[in-house]
């Protein structure tokens, strides 16, 4: 009797991780169809965030009632008025960056932490700050838990930047801003890059790219316009 | 007794109407407030064509039917904004998610419903009074309607603001049970009131969309409000943290912190920040924005600023070295807020500085004195409101007109600046139309205007300014060096030099320079081609924020996709998609009594038809004119709204309950107030302006009574075709005066949609004429 509900308990769990891996199967044929219909046909080249983008495990980062929609491309809400940014976004804003396995990057608005961890596997070390506590205290657990040991976040006013850790090579601000606050110009390394979207929290806003060159003379850039696209469905 | 109930009933229709509108802006609502009440308000005729329907089983119990519908009114009024509460709707999502769709129908369904139920206790009144007595009681009850609840903007907040039609259709209940004496059903009355009213009482909060500013702000660690005000022009509520900080547009040199702030939002949505100010030195970062360029021109000028917000334009103002300062701001509290409850986070600021503080409309205010200033400021409160994307494109806006333009330029002196600052639109459409609007003020004075005029860019904001003097190379050099050390781009100087352009904020193919130059170069096929309208407004056609070119939609779908197009110019595409469903919506409740009833309707159908839909559409085209009119002078389009309509239902009610005791024939006393609008009306469109200049320098109250009284005679005369149509029908027993109801009712909904539509494009005056002419139409087709 014994060995037979052992192996009643094995069959289960082997059936059980079949399903698992089914499914982790069919999230990493999603995330593929993703990168190649959303990213790599409008215009993405950088083959590091390409890869970046193949690997990272978006379902991870949305709430469990908005796993189904991980891989469509369009943001979704993670609760606080907050949203994880539309996968075409994210590859845009990091291949903005420009930046590479030497690179250090300071993040304002970890958010669901998906944009630090596409920024982790790229860098060499990556700062992210999240002001609301309760999206900060599970963005630092969930990319623990997924073992992301080249970030550092913590729960603060990101408007400061994090001075112990400036200067950055390249700074990402993923919250709309009426301006870019004067400490997170200091922190950028001369030749470093900052992309912030720009504009209302209605309607159009404007991805801006700003240069900060080698005599810490500064050039915006107008990118492209996005839609600040607002979910208010109440996450469980 | 039982008109008197009709009376309430039609109150809190009007109540209910206003305070639907208030709640929906509350929450966020956005582009779809007017199409939620343009369909809500189908339900005043989707009464009559219900009764139309079950004439044959209520015949005889009209009076039990009225008490039946008043009852259904207050239940499904409490219940529906109850269960309205739970089923929360995304305004944006509707873009991407299919169900946001079906919740919005949802919600257009439950707002609609007590609109059917209180229409149908009117419609069921003409069957049991006299045709003018119901059309007075409904139209003077509707007039209190909206006078109490211009009141209770100022005392009741928005989410207990239902108390009021709630409390009005109790009153109306409970007369008819008295009257009535139902018995048993009082006790069931009784206790829908009570379940109704407790499910009012027991609303704490609206349901805010969780992206508005205000509920954002909230979810910063410390936030918390601190001081809220009520009054008709919405609900100020300040709040309180240390993560608030804005300063739009502010330059990259600033290397500097910003004070701490207050946020300061007006119906949950941003609208400024209350500086903290420990010393002059906390407001220097105002000199790094576009707005400080003009005061680089001037040593210690007189400022005039309208608008005052949160008192950042007049901060920047006395930081850049003002002499004296003066500005308006027309709502009650700002003043106080700053002034009195916040003097120690301002450290008394506003009471301590050359800084008048007036309560009027700026341009009014100007044009009552003589007084010059060296700078005249359109703040960033009033002027950067307006740039939000396509929520404000069909409200009417007399601070940025042709007229008022030349009214500023008389008030700068001989070498003064007029400066407007704007938040820069993508695509670009809000400056250029700035732009145009100076370029064509300028040009009517006789004025060159590519030599007075100076534009300058940051990477979020513009600002312009207009000289009545050509600028010196002095003041040229100063604006250069200005944006130099800002790192602002100049747009436009006289005499630039494209290598200037396009330098710290680069966007493609210098587009700004580019489109600037061409306006001001008269490239009459720029603004021919360009997809947004650019044309300048004026005070016939008061719609700055108006861009939309029903032309050029193909080409921005092709190049923007379907999305873009509800994101770049929402408003006016809601709008028009409110006015065809509508239209389509009222066509089928108007059909649907035609097709069930058979051959059961005598009379000319067709006549029935065009005489109650030609006055629905011309009354409602009359009060959108007068309104919109007279908010120019009144300065706030809530108590121009509050007066016209008021006056003119009360008015009407008046004309209608007269109507009844002339001894000429019908006919004839349509024919005399027909002659009598249209001769009324045309004065008031050709003439009104002088009449309202001449007592622009009166107090509100005397204005508010000016208003009213000009709109009694007209209203009176308006208030005799529909009651004189309906005693017609009467007389010969046709049984279409319900249809005949619905008729009116459907077509006046379509036409306060359509009066937007038409007046954006064709002007005030002309949709008044097209009124005229509606009345004179209606005439010719007068049932027999």
């Amino acid at each position: 009797m014994g060995k037979k509900k052992y192996r009643i308990f094995v069959l289960v769990l082997f059936c059980l991780l079949i399903l698992f891996q089914a499914a982790g199967a069919d999230y990493r044929k999603e995330r593929k169809r993703l990168v190649e219909i959303h990213i790599i046909r409008e215009g993405i080249e950088d083959p590091l965030v390409i890869e970046s983008m193949l690997t990272v495990p978006r379902e991870e980062f949305v709430p469990d009632s908005l796993k189904k929609k991980a891989y469509l491309n369009q943001a979704l809400p993670v609760g606080y008025g907050q949203t994880i940014s539309q996968p075409y976004i994210v590859a845009l804003m990091t291949e903005l960056l420009g930046v590479d396995g030497d690179d250090t990057v300071l993040e304002i608005g970890t958010g669901s932490g998906y944009q630090a961890a596409v920024l982790a596997q790229i860098v060499k070390e990556v700062y992210t700050i999240e002001i609301i506590k309760p999206l900060g205290i599970k963005a630092e657990k969930r990319l623990k838990r997924l073992g992301y040991s080249n970030i550092s976040s913590k729960i603060g006013d990101g408007y400061f930047g994090w001075e112990a850790y400036a200067p950055f090579d390249a700074i990402i601000v993923t919250a709309a801003a009426d301006h870019i606050p004067p400490p997170l110009i200091k922190q950028l390394k001369k030749g470093g890059k900052m992309c912030i979207p720009v504009g209302q929290p209605y309607f159009t806003q404007v991805l801006k790219l700003l240069e900060k060159d080698e005599q810490g003379k500064i050039r915006i850039y107008d990118i492209i316009p996005v839609i600040f696209v607002p979910f208010t469905r109440k996450i469980q | 007794m039982y008109l008197t109930a009709l009376f309430f009933t039609s109150s809190s229709l009007l109540a209910l109407e206003i305070s639907l509108m208030r709640v929906l802006r509350v929450e966020g609502f956005g582009n779809f407030t007017f199409s939620a009440i343009a369909l809500a308000l189908t339900g005043f005729g989707a009464g009559g064509t219900i009764v139309f329907l079950l004439k044959k089983y209520l015949s005889g119990r009209e009076k039990t039917a009225s008490l039946f519908s008043a009852v259904i009114f207050i239940f499904t009024l409490g219940l529906g904004y109850y269960i309205s509460g739970r089923i929360s709707f995304d305004p944006l999502r509707i873009i991407w998610d299919k169900n946001q769709l079906f919740r919005l129908l949802i919600r257009y369904f439950i707002y609609t419903v007590p609109f059917i139920a209180g229409s149908t206790f009117i419609v069921l009144a003409f069957s049991v009074e006299k045709p003018g007595k119901v059309y007075f009681y409904n139209l003077s009850g509707s007039g209190l309607g909206i006078f109490i609840i211009l009141i209770s903007l100022f005392l009741i907040p928005p989410n207990r603001i239902f108390i009021i039609p709630m409390s009005l259709s109790s009153v109306a209940v409970i007369l008819l049970i008295i009257y009535l004496k139902p018995g048993g059903s009082r006790i069931i009355t009784f206790t829908v009131i009570v379940f109704a009213g407790y499910i009012l009482f027991s609303i704490s909060d609206i349901n805010i969309i969780p992206y508005k500013g205000l509920k954002l702000a909230l979810n910063l660690p410390d936030a918390k409000i601190i001081e809220r005000k009520l009054s008709p022009f919405g609900t100020l509520e300040v709040v309180k943290s240390s993560k608030i900080r804005s300063a739009a547009g502010l330059s990259l040199s600033f290397e500097d912190t910003l004070p701490g702030q207050h946020g300061l939002y007006l119906d949950g949505d941003s609208l400024s920040t209350i500086d903290r100010i420990k010393s002059r030195e906390s407001l220097l970062y105002l000199r790094y924005q576009t707005q400080s360029a003009v005061y680089s021109l001037y040593t210690r000028p007189d400022v005039f600023i309208i608008g005052l917000g949160g008192g950042i334009s007049a901060e920047r103002a006395l930081v850049n070295s003002a002499a004296n300062i003066t500005v308006t701001e027309e709502n009650p509290h700002l003043p106080g807020l700053l002034k009195d409850t916040f003097k120690n986070h301002n450290n008394n600021f506003f009471n301590e500085n050359n800084i008048t503080i007036i309560r009027n409309n700026g341009r009014n205010y100007l044009n009552q004195t003589d007084y010059r200033w060296d700078i005249i400021e359109i703040s960033e409160t009033d002027s950067l409101v307006s740039s939000v994307g396509g929520i404000y494109s069909t409200d009417t806006d007399y601070t940025l007109t042709v007229e008022a333009f030349h009214t500023y330029l008389e008030h700068v002196r001989t070498d003064g600046a007029v400066s407007i600052t704007v938040l820069l639109k993508y695509p670009p459409r809000n400056i250029l139309k700035l732009i145009n609007l100076a370029k064509h003020a300028l040009e009517k004075k006789g004025i060159e205007p590519e030599a007075c005029i100076a534009v300058i860019r940051s990477w979020s904001t513009g600002t312009v300014i207009i000289k009545k003097t050509p600028f010196t190379g002095e003041e040229t050099a100063k604006i250069k060096s200005f944006c130099d050390r800002m790192f602002f781009d100049l747009v436009y100087y006289p005499g630039i030099n494209p290598d200037e352009v396009n330098i710290y904020n680069v966007v493609k193919d210098e587009l700004y320079y580019k489109s600037v130059s061409r306006i001001l170069k008269n490239d009459t096929g720029f603004r021919k081609n360009y997809p947004f309208n650019l044309k300048y407004p004026t005070d016939d056609r008061p719609y700055f924020s108006y861009f939309f070119k029903i032309k050029k939609l193909p080409v921005l779908l092709k190049e923007m996709g379907h999305k873009w197009i509800l994101a770049v110019e929402g408003g006016y595409v809601v709008l028009f998609s409110t006015f065809i469903i509508t239209a389509l919506f009222s066509f089928l409740l108007i059909v649907t009594p035609l097709f069930f009833s058979g051959k059961k309707i005598q009379g000319k159908k067709i006549q029935v038809l065009l005489y109650f839909g030609l006055l629905g559409i011309s009354y409602m085209l009359i009060e959108i004119v007068l309104i919109k009119k007279v908010s120019k002078y009144l300065a706030n389009p809530i108590y121009s709204s509050s007066a016209i309509i008021s006056a003119l239902l009360i008015s009407s009610g008046i004309g209608s309950y007269f109507s009844d005791y002339f001894s000429t024939s019908r006919k004839k006393l349509v024919s005399y107030s027909i002659v009598f609008i249209a001769g009324y009306m045309l004065i008031i469109l050709l003439a009104a302006d002088r009449f309202f200049v001449s007592i622009e320098s009166a107090p509100l109250l005397v204005k508010l009574a000016f208003s009213i009284l000009i709109m009694i005679p007209l209203g009176a005369a308006m208030g005799i075709p529909f009651p004189s149509g309906v005693s017609v029908l009467k007389n010969r027993s046709d049984r279409s005066i319900p249809w005949a109801w619905s008729i009116n009712g459907y077509f006046s909904v379509i036409a306060s949609t359509g009066a937007v539509l038409i007046a954006t494009n064709i002007g005030l005056t002309l949709t008044g004429i097209i009124a005229i002419g509606g009345y004179i139409c209606a005439l010719l087709v007068f049932p027999k």
